[in-house]
Protein backbone atom coordinates (compact mmCIF):
# COMPACT_ATOMS: atom_id res chain seq x y z
CA UNK A 1 0.00 0.00 0.00
CA UNK A 2 1.62 3.10 -0.86
CA UNK A 3 1.48 5.99 2.00
CA UNK A 4 -1.81 7.47 1.71
CA UNK A 5 -0.91 11.37 2.60
CA UNK A 6 1.51 12.77 0.49
CA UNK A 7 4.65 14.98 2.55
CA UNK A 8 2.99 18.24 1.46
CA UNK A 9 -0.71 16.91 3.23
CA UNK A 10 1.85 15.34 6.19
CA UNK A 11 2.85 18.91 6.65
CA UNK A 12 -0.35 20.40 6.68
CA UNK A 13 -1.28 18.55 9.52
CA UNK A 14 2.15 19.46 11.03
CA UNK A 15 1.35 23.04 11.18
CA UNK A 16 -1.92 22.44 11.77
CA UNK A 17 -1.04 20.69 15.21
CA UNK A 18 1.72 23.88 16.00
CA UNK A 19 -0.62 26.35 14.86
CA UNK A 20 -3.29 24.76 18.21
CA UNK A 21 -0.24 24.77 20.52
CA UNK A 22 0.44 28.28 19.64
CA UNK A 23 -3.05 29.40 20.18
CA UNK A 24 -3.85 27.22 23.48
CA UNK A 25 -6.47 25.00 21.79
CA UNK A 26 -6.34 21.44 22.85
CA UNK A 27 -7.34 19.88 20.08
CA UNK A 28 -6.62 20.32 16.25
CA UNK A 29 -9.24 21.77 14.69
CA UNK A 30 -10.72 22.86 11.10
CA UNK A 31 -9.34 26.31 11.45
CA UNK A 32 -5.78 25.19 12.30
CA UNK A 33 -6.06 22.43 9.37
CA UNK A 34 -6.95 25.94 7.17
CA UNK A 35 -3.95 27.76 8.76
CA UNK A 36 -1.66 23.96 7.56
CA UNK A 37 -2.71 24.95 4.15
CA UNK A 38 -1.37 28.46 4.67
CA UNK A 39 2.23 27.23 5.72
CA UNK A 40 2.80 26.30 2.63
CA UNK A 41 2.20 29.59 0.01
CA UNK A 42 3.81 27.90 -3.08
CA UNK A 43 1.02 25.41 -3.30
CA UNK A 44 -2.13 25.42 -5.32
CA UNK A 45 -4.22 25.06 -2.66
CA UNK A 46 -2.79 28.61 -0.43
CA UNK A 47 -2.91 30.27 -3.80
CA UNK A 48 -6.64 29.44 -4.33
CA UNK A 49 -7.66 31.13 -1.50
CA UNK A 50 -5.84 34.21 -1.95
CA UNK A 51 -5.20 35.27 1.36
CA UNK A 52 -1.93 34.61 3.50
CA UNK A 53 -0.98 33.36 6.81
CA UNK A 54 -0.79 36.17 8.62
CA UNK A 55 -4.07 37.83 7.61
CA UNK A 56 -5.47 34.57 8.73
CA UNK A 57 -3.99 34.60 12.03
CA UNK A 58 -5.26 37.73 12.98
CA UNK A 59 -8.92 37.17 11.31
CA UNK A 60 -8.97 34.88 14.24
CA UNK A 61 -7.66 36.91 16.77
CA UNK A 62 -10.28 39.61 15.73
CA UNK A 63 -13.21 36.77 16.17
CA UNK A 64 -11.86 35.89 19.88
CA UNK A 65 -11.24 39.81 20.71
CA UNK A 66 -15.12 40.54 19.19
CA UNK A 67 -16.49 37.58 21.49
CA UNK A 68 -14.69 38.63 24.57
CA UNK A 69 -15.92 42.60 23.96
CA UNK A 70 -18.95 40.80 24.07
CA UNK A 71 -18.29 39.74 27.87
CA UNK A 72 -17.11 43.18 28.20
CA UNK A 73 -13.44 41.97 28.09
CA UNK A 74 -11.30 44.10 26.32
CA UNK A 75 -7.92 42.18 25.53
CA UNK A 76 -4.89 43.94 22.76
CA UNK A 77 -3.68 41.53 20.59
CA UNK A 78 -1.97 38.11 22.97
CA UNK A 79 0.69 38.42 19.35
CA UNK A 80 2.10 34.59 19.85
CA UNK A 81 5.51 34.77 21.53
CA UNK A 82 6.78 32.39 18.26
CA UNK A 83 6.43 31.82 15.01
CA UNK A 84 5.02 28.31 14.76
CA UNK A 85 7.72 26.27 13.09
CA UNK A 86 6.82 25.16 9.92
CA UNK A 87 9.14 21.98 10.26
CA UNK A 88 7.27 20.62 12.80
CA UNK A 89 7.66 16.57 13.40
CA UNK A 90 3.57 16.46 14.98
CA UNK A 91 4.25 12.87 16.44
CA UNK A 92 7.99 12.36 16.13
CA UNK A 93 7.11 9.05 18.53
CA UNK A 94 5.57 7.56 15.43
CA UNK A 95 9.11 6.91 14.03
CA UNK A 96 9.74 5.06 17.07
CA UNK A 97 10.09 1.39 16.85
CA UNK A 98 6.52 0.23 17.22
CA UNK A 99 4.92 -3.08 18.45
CA UNK A 100 1.69 -4.07 18.41
CA UNK A 101 -1.07 -4.38 15.60
CA UNK A 102 -2.12 -1.15 13.40
CA UNK A 103 -5.51 -0.23 13.29
CA UNK A 104 -6.90 -0.73 9.89
CA UNK A 105 -9.68 0.74 7.59
CA UNK A 106 -9.97 4.64 6.64
CA UNK A 107 -9.32 5.81 9.89
CA UNK A 108 -6.59 9.07 9.31
CA UNK A 109 -5.25 8.43 12.54
CA UNK A 110 -4.35 5.45 11.64
CA UNK A 111 -3.18 5.97 8.21
CA UNK A 112 -1.53 9.45 8.35
CA UNK A 113 1.78 8.18 8.78
CA UNK A 114 2.39 6.09 5.79
CA UNK A 115 3.93 2.90 5.10
CA UNK A 116 7.46 4.24 5.04
CA UNK A 117 7.79 4.79 8.56
CA UNK A 118 7.71 2.54 11.30
CA UNK A 119 3.86 1.87 11.91
CA UNK A 120 2.21 3.65 15.03
CA UNK A 121 0.80 1.76 18.23
CA UNK A 122 -2.85 1.23 18.88
CA UNK A 123 -1.79 4.06 21.60
CA UNK A 124 -0.17 6.26 19.06
CA UNK A 125 -3.33 6.14 16.98
CA UNK A 126 -5.44 6.68 19.78
CA UNK A 127 -3.58 9.67 20.74
CA UNK A 128 -4.06 11.16 17.15
CA UNK A 129 -7.50 10.59 16.96
CA UNK A 130 -8.10 12.40 19.90
CA UNK A 131 -5.76 15.58 19.23
CA UNK A 132 -8.03 15.90 16.56
CA UNK A 133 -11.95 17.72 16.48
CA UNK A 134 -14.61 15.60 14.91
CA UNK A 135 -14.76 18.20 12.08
CA UNK A 136 -10.63 18.05 11.12
CA UNK A 137 -11.35 13.87 11.40
CA UNK A 138 -14.32 14.15 8.87
CA UNK A 139 -12.18 16.98 6.43
CA UNK A 140 -9.12 14.11 7.24
CA UNK A 141 -11.76 11.01 6.16
CA UNK A 142 -13.18 12.74 3.43
CA UNK A 143 -9.80 13.55 1.59
CA UNK A 144 -8.61 10.05 2.17
CA UNK A 145 -12.01 8.97 0.30
CA UNK A 146 -11.53 11.00 -2.23
CA UNK A 147 -7.66 10.36 -2.61
CA UNK A 148 -8.05 7.03 -4.62
CA UNK A 149 -9.85 8.87 -7.59
CA UNK A 150 -7.33 11.40 -8.36
CA UNK A 151 -4.44 11.10 -10.47
CA UNK A 152 -1.84 11.83 -7.38
CA UNK A 153 -3.71 9.19 -5.22
CA UNK A 154 -2.60 10.24 -2.22
CA UNK A 155 -3.75 13.21 0.18
CA UNK A 156 -2.29 16.38 -1.20
CA UNK A 157 -2.74 19.65 0.69
CA UNK A 158 -5.53 19.85 -2.46
CA UNK A 159 -7.75 17.63 -1.21
CA UNK A 160 -7.29 18.90 2.55
CA UNK A 161 -8.84 22.03 1.47
CA UNK A 162 -11.49 20.98 -1.34
CA UNK A 163 -12.58 19.28 2.25
CA UNK A 164 -12.51 21.99 4.21
CA UNK A 165 -14.48 24.33 1.73
CA UNK A 166 -17.08 21.77 1.81
CA UNK A 167 -17.75 22.52 5.36
CA UNK A 168 -20.84 24.62 5.99
CA UNK A 169 -20.79 27.07 8.96
CA UNK A 170 -20.74 26.94 11.67
CA UNK A 171 -17.79 24.91 11.29
CA UNK A 172 -15.10 26.75 12.31
CA UNK A 173 -12.93 26.90 9.07
CA UNK A 174 -16.39 28.32 7.27
CA UNK A 175 -16.55 30.69 9.89
CA UNK A 176 -12.30 32.23 9.13
CA UNK A 177 -13.09 31.70 5.52
CA UNK A 178 -16.13 34.05 5.62
CA UNK A 179 -14.45 36.04 7.87
CA UNK A 180 -11.13 36.42 5.50
CA UNK A 181 -13.92 37.27 2.54
CA UNK A 182 -13.03 34.07 0.71
CA UNK A 183 -15.28 32.97 -1.67
CA UNK A 184 -15.52 29.20 -1.08
CA UNK A 185 -17.36 28.52 -3.84
CA UNK A 186 -14.52 29.90 -6.36
CA UNK A 187 -12.20 28.43 -4.70
CA UNK A 188 -13.21 24.98 -5.05
CA UNK A 189 -13.51 26.10 -8.99
CA UNK A 190 -10.24 27.26 -9.30
CA UNK A 191 -9.18 24.18 -7.35
CA UNK A 192 -10.73 21.91 -10.95
CA UNK A 193 -14.27 20.86 -8.49
CA UNK A 194 -16.40 20.12 -10.56
CA UNK A 195 -19.11 20.48 -8.31
CA UNK B 1 -22.13 45.55 25.23
CA UNK B 2 -22.58 44.04 28.79
CA UNK B 3 -23.05 40.08 29.62
CA UNK B 4 -26.45 41.13 29.98
CA UNK B 5 -26.67 41.93 25.81
CA UNK B 6 -24.55 38.34 25.37
CA UNK B 7 -27.01 36.68 27.32
CA UNK B 8 -29.57 38.17 25.34
CA UNK B 9 -28.27 37.36 21.99
CA UNK B 10 -26.99 33.72 22.84
CA UNK B 11 -31.24 33.16 23.87
CA UNK B 12 -32.16 35.01 20.60
CA UNK B 13 -30.27 32.05 18.92
CA UNK B 14 -26.78 33.16 18.18
CA UNK B 15 -24.94 30.16 20.09
CA UNK B 16 -21.79 30.95 17.93
CA UNK B 17 -20.89 34.43 19.71
CA UNK B 18 -21.95 32.48 23.40
CA UNK B 19 -19.40 29.64 22.77
CA UNK B 20 -16.58 31.63 20.76
CA UNK B 21 -16.77 33.87 23.99
CA UNK B 22 -15.96 30.07 26.01
CA UNK B 23 -13.11 29.11 23.96
CA UNK B 24 -11.47 32.41 23.86
CA UNK B 25 -11.66 32.40 27.51
CA UNK B 26 -9.43 29.28 27.31
CA UNK B 27 -7.42 30.38 24.90
CA UNK B 28 -6.45 33.72 26.89
CA UNK B 29 -5.72 31.59 30.07
CA UNK B 30 -3.72 29.08 28.14
CA UNK B 31 -1.84 32.63 26.15
CA UNK B 32 -1.75 34.09 30.05
CA UNK B 33 -0.43 30.93 31.44
CA UNK B 34 2.34 30.27 28.80
CA UNK B 35 3.86 34.24 29.08
CA UNK B 36 3.49 34.02 33.33
CA UNK B 37 5.47 30.78 33.77
CA UNK B 38 8.31 32.03 31.78
CA UNK B 39 8.22 34.95 33.22
CA UNK B 40 8.57 33.29 36.80
CA UNK B 41 11.13 30.50 35.24
CA UNK B 42 13.28 33.73 34.69
CA UNK B 43 12.89 35.34 37.75
CA UNK B 44 13.89 32.31 39.63
CA UNK B 45 10.72 30.43 40.90
CA UNK B 46 10.92 26.46 41.27
CA UNK B 47 8.36 24.25 39.62
CA UNK B 48 6.95 23.53 43.12
CA UNK B 49 6.10 27.39 43.55
CA UNK B 50 4.48 27.34 40.15
CA UNK B 51 2.33 24.55 40.18
CA UNK B 52 0.74 25.16 43.81
CA UNK B 53 0.22 28.82 42.10
CA UNK B 54 -1.56 27.58 39.29
CA UNK B 55 -3.07 25.11 41.59
CA UNK B 56 -1.26 21.89 39.65
CA UNK B 57 1.43 19.50 40.94
CA UNK B 58 5.07 19.94 40.46
CA UNK B 59 5.20 17.85 37.81
CA UNK B 60 2.14 18.70 35.58
CA UNK B 61 3.61 22.39 35.75
CA UNK B 62 6.56 21.08 34.46
CA UNK B 63 5.10 18.63 32.01
CA UNK B 64 3.30 20.79 30.61
CA UNK B 65 5.83 24.00 30.08
CA UNK B 66 9.59 22.71 30.47
CA UNK B 67 9.69 22.70 27.08
CA UNK B 68 9.09 26.07 26.55
CA UNK B 69 10.09 27.87 30.03
CA UNK B 70 13.19 25.87 30.78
Amino acid sequence: MPARFAAGARGVVGAALAEARLRGDRRIGTEHLLLGVLHHPDTEAARALGVDLPAARSALAALDQAALAALGIAVGALAPAAPADDGVDPWPAARAPASGEPASGDDPAAVLFGHDRQRPTPAQVAQLRTALSSGARAVLSRALAVAPTTPARRVTPELVLLALLERPPPDPAATLLDRLGVDRAAARGQLGDPS
Amino acid sequence: MDVGDLLTRVRAGDPALGLRAVGALHRLAEQVEAQAVVTAREQGWSWEQIGDALGVSRQSAHAKHGRAAG
